[in-house]
């Protein structure tokens, strides 16, 4: 394919699509921070979480 | 008002009052601080004690959200709480005032709430029941932040006996009522209050009226007001859902008859009660008795701002509406007598009954829950919820969020052991709303699966480039290997290519691993010669010496071979490999070497050590002795009984007489030789050079012994010597002074020459000239000579005499003086000979071997990187080596006999044998004539061709319809000779043909254009693109596709044929020399030499099987 043997489409083509896994996980973190920001400022007026959490840290309890 | 109080607290206004007493706001006077006393008007029937550790339990509290005791004073019959005044607004004037308040707040401030509670509930040493949270004992500050205040009802979990305790209408748990709405027990409590109902109907009919506008508000989502619609009342859906609630509609009559009035008992009165009545060991819980009666219950007290609280009377059904409080069935007379109630969440009764019939319910932490989840769906509503937990509407979502409303559901579940269990776990679920908001969960599972998709994705693309990296790899790997296989076939190393042959191919199939490399399996076809059907002596292993060898000899009967290097001499049996019956071994004739891989091993029999010199000796007398230059002395070893025989005098240089019953011996530049008995070393003689020496240097570590001449002949009488000054003489030993001498000096720096016989033979060289001489000895006189730029080679001995010169290698009649051609090397000189039975093995200039038969025809040829500087040959084995390199190479002589095919005249000239079709005849010929054998060698026909030097070209054609050789003439003639008979088929008058020998051959997948003057070019048939070019020096003129191999054949421009074996992409797996057809998948091999040999068409598997015997089987030599 396209001049290469198998063992160079292997190489190329598994370093291509290891590129453009982390260009797409680049995109998904811009993506995922921006809607999970508003996201976040959505629950926070609707909640008000946000600053209990820091008063209460980590509060486990067994259910 | 001023009252001072213990000198220390100044009481300044009244703030409120309640049924815990009335509150006061002062001053303490020392700290200057605005305080909270409260005055509580209950009896003091319990100890000073008692009160004081309930105090002293209230100071130890110290929370954000909780206000500060500080003191305790009993003042008269007045008991004085001192505790934090806590600035803002209770929530019951915030609800009052109608202000909006926001989910957000509400949570923010139920967190402060849970974790205020929380703390209480877990205070030591049983924890703190609130038991009165309602929005009129939160305050909310101006900061913004909650407090939980008003502490006088406030229960120590644990303590026995019940304190005062009262519960605010509405907030209150079912617990308070002494509701119990486990299953099991619901038909007990429908037939108790059923029971009850009969007696006391018009006893609580103006309560139920007075009841009926309080609270009654409907909820978002459809609260039903009247008592009437309780029937169809939606129920309050417990979180855990609705499989464990009773579906029993509840008359109406029923539901309100099961208010049940809830009494304050005291403290006292619980603990006597506890000693005398049944109670349930171990209860963590606090109890309140439940009383059928008319007692008043009060409001709770309140510390608020000018609020009042509203005084309610739990009389008969009075106030029982839109509480916080779910019903009780609690009477006395209920059936069985206890209340089922309790912590564990079983239906097992935690209650008891009293001494005088009353029932003990039980509060926990539960209850406090249920009060702060009643509290919150009012400051969210705006509203109270049904006093009736199980009538309670939950939130909709016009109010607030689903999952807050389920919060605040769970917490109001009419059962305790279907609410939160503790404070904590409700703190966590509010604190969790946003994490467990579906939109969050939404979010975070895409981020999680995309993060899991694009992981999968980059380790499938690092595993395909690590993949193909691998084979990468291993493909350059191979490549390397099968050069460095091919590299040490070409030294002689056979096993070391066949290993390394092996190792270029995979072991193993996978992504990992790469496709065999055509050059693998073509290195391991070379290294095996599984297509070598040629007769000659062919590379069998290299041996490999500690050092570069002085000399090497064979022992006269080819099984014994010595070896000197600095500074010991080896002796190798090598009697399995020339086995004495090389050529009729019919085992070891089918010659892959894989066949025989046992039969390569040259066993080492001994090391000798030998004197320190490059002059050092060996020579073998018979198959089994050895006499040499030992360490300590000339010596004869016995190679059988693995001992030394015998050992004489300091020596380096030696000669064994033709009998071999004598050995010369010249230590160096001594000026005289020893002559020993070779059967015990006795000295026999001695023979003085009169001051000369042997042709030796000063550092005789460098010495070439082959520039002297030092022989004995055949009787051990006649030594002869050749000196440094250039001097020969022949020394009589019987009687010195008849010697010959045939040069007192000369300029002649090389000699070379023995005894044959009664002749002497030899030859003298320096710079650019030389001479050869023979004499016979018995009579003094020199019968011949030559003359010649090139160096004369001369060995003499009992084989014969044998001289080369030039290119040309001869042997010697003394006696007729006639010359019998041994060797013809062409164009090359002749740097060395060895001379065997039947073979003749020739070194040339350019680092070849070659070997001759008797009839002085090349049986074969072995390339050597460096100059051949010792040959030696016997039987069936010729070993080389070079001064320079610590090897030797070692030929054997192989026959292929059992490949054999047919056999023909091998006079019979042709460039062309084919096979028909049917594979009963052979057809050989050339452009001038052409002949027909059977299988069994007899020939069929013989023809000459018509005006042969106009044909243009032949073509052996096989069809269907039989085989025939294609004759074209340059006219266009076009005539078919059957190859069964050799008539003529049939004949054509046709084009003249094109010059250039065009044709086409056809494969499955190719195309392939062969014309004269240009390489082969390959096309692909379906795309028609150039795929391939073939050989570029070489004429095309078969192709045949077997199986998945192609086979080419071709013609060099030296005119020899071969063939090459190709795999799909076109790549060389094997080297097919003198190969002339194709026959079922077997391949036909024409030498030239007089028979057709066969051998099949090996699959990379079989070679692989090859190699792997091979190597077992030659490892156990070295």
């Amino acid at each position: 394919m396209f001049g290469l043997s198998g063992s160079e489409c292997l190489l190329y083509g598994g370093i291509a699509v290891m590129a453009a896994a982390v260009l797409a996980a680049a995109a998904s973190i811009v993506v995922f921070r921006i809607t999970g920001k508003k996201i976040a400022r959505v629950l926070e007026e609707e909640y008000g979480i946000g600053t209990l959490r820091g008063r209460y840290g980590q509060v486990k309890c067994r259910r | 008002m001023s009252q001072i109080i213990e000198g220390m607290y100044e009481i300044q206004e009244q703030i409120g009052a309640g049924g815990g007493g009335i509150v006061y706001r002062g001053r303490h006077m020392r700290l200057d601080k605005d305080i909270v006393l409260k005055a509580d008007k209950r009896k003091l029937s319990a100890s000073r004690e008692s009160l004081r550790r309930e105090v002293d339990m209230l100071k130890d509290l110290s929370h954000t959200n909780i206000p500060q005791v500080y003191d305790f004073i009993q003042e008269g019959s007045t008991v004085y709480t001192v505790m934090d005044y806590i600035e803002g607004k209770s929530f019951d004037r915030i609800l009052a005032d109608g202000r909006r308040i926001s989910q957000a707040e509400v949570v923010n401030w139920a967190c402060q709430l849970l974790d205020a509670l929380d703390y209480l509930h877990n205070r030591p040493p049983y924890g703190i029941l609130h038991g009165d949270i309602k929005p009129a004992n939160i305050m909310l500050r101006p900061d913004g932040n909650i407090c939980l205040i008003d502490y006088n009802i406030a229960l120590a979990l644990g303590e026995e006996g019940a304190v005062k305790v009262g519960f605010s209408r509405g907030y209150a748990s079912p617990e308070h009522y002494g509701a119990d709405y486990i299953k099991s027990n619901r038909a007990a409590a429908v037939k108790r209050v059923t029971n009850v109902y009969a007696d006391r109907q018009e006893e609580n009919a103006c309560a139920r009226d007075a009841s009926k506008g309080q609270g009654e508000e409907k909820a978002g989502s459809g609260l039903q007001a009247g008592r009437e619609d309780a029937p169809g009342r939606p129920e309050m859906q417990n979180r855990a859902g609705a499989e464990e609630r009773t579906d029993m509609p509840v008359p109406t009559e029923v539901t309100e008859l099961m208010q049940e009035q809830t009494e304050i008992v005291n403290w006292e009165e619980g603990q006597a009660q506890a000693e005398k009545g049944n109670r349930t060991e171990g209860q963590a819980q606090t109890e309140i008795v439940n009383r059928m009666g008319e007692e008043d219950l009060t409001g709770t007290a309140e510390q608020a701002g000018a609020h009042k609280p509203a005084r309610g009377k739990m009389t008969g059904m009075a106030g029982q509406r839109g509480g916080y409080a779910g019903h009780s069935p609690g009477r006395q007379d209920v059936e069985g007598g206890k209340l089922p109630f309790g912590r564990s969440g079983t239906e097992s009764s935690a209650g008891s009954s009293t001494a005088d019939g009353r029932k003990v319910i039980m509060l926990d932490e539960r209850s406090d829950i249920y009060c702060l989840g009643a509290t919150l769906y009012h400051i969210l509503s705006g509203r109270r919820p049904a006093q009736d937990a199980r009538e309670v509407i939950p939130l909709g979502p016009e109010i607030c969020s689903p999952a807050v409303s389920g919060i605040i559901r769970k917490a109001m579940d009419p059962q305790p052991d279907r609410r939160y269990q503790s404070a904590k776990e409700m703190l966590v679920d509010f604190l969790e709303l946003g994490r467990n908001d579906p939109r969050a969960v939404r979010h975070r599972h895409r981020e999680a699966a995309a993060a899991v998709l694009l992981s999968v994705l980059f380790l499938s693309g690092g595993m395909s480039a690590f993949a193909g990296q691998s084979q990468l790899k291993q493909r350059e790997s191979a490549l390397a290997l099968s050069e460095y296989s091919a590299n040490a076939l070409a030294e002689g190393d056979v096993s070391g290519a066949v290993e390394m042959a092996l190792q270029a191919i995979p072991q193993k199939r996978g992504l990992f691993s790469a496709p065999m490399a055509a050059q693998a399996q073509k290195a391991l076809t070379d290294a095996l010669g599984v297509y070598d059907l040629s007769d000659g002596f062919k590379a069998l292993d290299a041996l490999q010496l500690p050092a570069a060898p002085f000399h090497i000899t064979i022992s006269p009967g080819g099984t014994r071979l010595a070896v000197v290097y600095a500074y010991e001499a080896v002796i190798y049996d090598l009697t399995d490999i020339t086995g004495n019956n090389a050529r009729s071994n019919n085992a070891r004739s089918n010659n892959a070497r894989g066949n025989n891989a046992k039969d390569s091993n040259a066993r080492e029999l001994v090391v000798l050590p030998v004197q320190e010199s490059a002059l050092s000796d060996a020579v073998f007398v018979g198959e089994d002795v050895l006499i040499y230059a030992g360490e300590y002395g000339v010596s004869a070893y016995d190679l059988a009984g693995k001992k030394e025989i015998w050992t004489a005098g300091t020596a380096t240089s030696l000669a064994l007489s033709g009998d071999g019953s004598r050995v010369a011996a010249v230590n160096r530049r001594d000026g005289y030789a020893l002559i020993y008995r070779t059967s015990d070393g006795a000295e026999v003689g001695r023979c003085d050079f009169w001051g000369r020496h042997l042709s030796v240097p000063e550092n005789d570590i460098f010495a070439d012994a082959g520039d002297s001449i030092l022989a004995l002949n055949r009787d051990g009488s006649v030594l002869a010597a050749s000196f440094q000054d250039g001097g020969l003489e022949l020394f009589d030993l019987d009687a010195p002074e008849e010697g010959i001498i045939l040069y007192e000096t000369s300029g002649y720096t090389h000699f070379e020459g023995g005894f044959q016989g009664d002749y002497f033979a030899y030859g003298a060289s320096e710079g650019g000239r030389s001479v050869f001489g023979l004499i016979n000895v018995r009579d003094g006189v020199e019968v011949g000579g030559f003359d010649s730029p090139d160096r004369f080679l001369v060995q003499a001995g009992e084989k014969g005499i044998f001289l080369a010169n030039g290119n040309l290698l001869v042997s010697f009649d003394p006696g007729t003086l006639e010359q019998k051609e041994l060797a013809y090397t062409g164009n090359l000189d002749i740097t060395g000979f060895s001379i065997a039975e039947n073979y003749v093995l020739v070194s040339t200039e350019d680092n070849g071997a070659l070997f001759y038969d008797s009839g002085a025809n090349l049986i074969s040829t072995e390339q050597c990187k460096e100059p051949c500087d010792f040959l030696a040959l016997s039987g069936g084995l010729g070993v080389l080596a070079n001064r320079n390199e610590p090897s030797l190479r070692l030929l054997r002589l192989e026959d292929h006999k059992d490949a054999l095919l047919l056999s023909y005249d091998a006079r019979y000239g042709h460039d062309e044998a084919r096979i028909s079709m049917d594979g009963q005849t052979a057809m050989l010929f050339n452009y001038r004539q052409f002949a027909i054998y059977d299988m069994a060698g007899r020939l069929i026909t013989e023809e000459k061709l018509p005006d042969a030097d106009s044909i243009y070209d032949q073509q052996f054609r096989k069809g269907e319809d039989g085989s025939w050789l294609e004759v074209t003439w340059y006219d266009g003639t076009v005539r078919r000779y059957s190859a069964g008979d050799g008539a003529v088929l049939s004949e054509e008058k046709g084009e003249p043909p094109r010059k250039d020998l065009y044709e086409e051959f056809y494969t499955e997948k190719y195309r392939i254009a062969s014309s004269l003057h240009s390489a082969a070019e390959v096309y692909d048939r379906e795309t028609g693109k150039l795929v391939s070019v073939l050989e570029k020096d070489s004429y095309l003129t078969y192709v045949t596709q077997a199986g998945e191999y192609l086979v080419t054949e071709y013609v060099s421009a030296a005119g020899e044929r071969y063939g090459l074996l190709l795999d799909r992409e076109l790549q060389t797996l094997a080297y097919l020399p003198g190969l002339c057809d194709i026959m079922d998948g077997e391949l036909v091999f024409d030498y030239g030499s007089g028979n057709l040999r066969k051998c099949p068409l090996y699959s990379i598997g079989e070679l692989i099987d090859m190699g792997e015997a091979y190597l077992e089987g030659g490892d156990a030599g070295f």
